[in-house]
């Protein structure tokens, strides 16, 4: 690797915080889905509401775990060491952006 | 000789690490920081928590409010949060892709109207509760 290895000249530790942000970033999610599963308790059921946050829960949490999988392995030493590549970040991007599309229908066509 | 001057590009100087040999570098491109990187990667991740507060604060309202007498309230106060929310997540990436290649090609980093856009919405939002609060008050 002809790149610098930041950890020995940064003492910011850049690479240890940005991991803490993805431990908070995924904490989020699980917070986005509490509030889902919460709405799912409150009226009479609807099997399309029941849909769609199950939807949410899963794949929302696929892709933070395959997300924060995909960073760790990134700040590990060896030839997989490397700063973010779109490949790392589109995924978490789209899946965010599909939590938010799936809220919304939530919200429009079925609010408790 | 001919592979060694393809892929010594110019380094600036100080910071600049010319990029590997057979990489997909352009000419002209350097490997920044990694600290910048990192910074750059956290800056995308704190948009993409703001969008996912966002959603769950519209989806909080839409579902766990109790419903306003004027019909759609919830919605009204909701569904704007959470579209701002997918705009977001969509733009946390674009902007993160934008600072990555300024950087990479030496560029100022790229101005973003995305605060601009969260203040406005939240503030009509805003209102907009405000609004409906006081009217829900005054009947009951």
């Amino acid at each position: 690797m002809t790149a610098r290895d930041p950890e020995g000249i940064d003492p910011g530790l850049a690479s240890e915080r940005t991991d803490l942000a993805w431990n908070r970033s995924g904490l989020s999610l699980l917070a986005c889905g509490a509030a889902v599963a919460r709405g799912l308790t409150i009226g009479e059921p609807v099997p399309a509401r029941t849909a769609v946050g199950v939807t949410i829960l899963v794949l929302g949490g696929l892709t933070w775990a395959l997300g924060g999988w995909q960073a760790r392995r990134r700040a590990g030493a060896g030839a997989a060491r490397h700063t973010a590549r779109p490949a790392d970040l589109l995924p978490v991007a789209i899946g965010t952006a599909g939590v938010g599309v799936a809220a919304f229908v939530l919200g429009l066509f079925f609010p408790s | 000789m001919r592979q060694d001057a393809q892929v010594s590009v110019d380094p600036p100087p100080g910071e600049a690490v010319p990029p590997e040999p057979g990489g997909t570098s352009e000419p002209g491109e350097i490997e920044p920081d990694p600290r910048f990187s990192y910074a750059n990667e956290r800056t995308f991740l704190a948009w993409i928590r703001t969008a996912l507060g966002l959603i769950t604060a519209g989806l909080a309202v839409t579902q766990l409010f109790p419903k306003f007498d004027f019909p759609g309230g919830r919605r009204l106060i909701g569904l704007p949060l959470i579209a701002l929310g997918v705009l977001i997540a969509g733009f946390s990436f674009t902007n993160w892709r934008r600072n990555e290649d300024a950087m990479r090609f030496q560029r100022p980093l790229p101005p973003s109207f995305l605060p601009r856009i969260v203040a406005v919405v939240v503030s009509v939002v805003a209102v907009i509760g405000l609004i409906l609060a006081l009217v829900e008050t005054g009947r009951s």
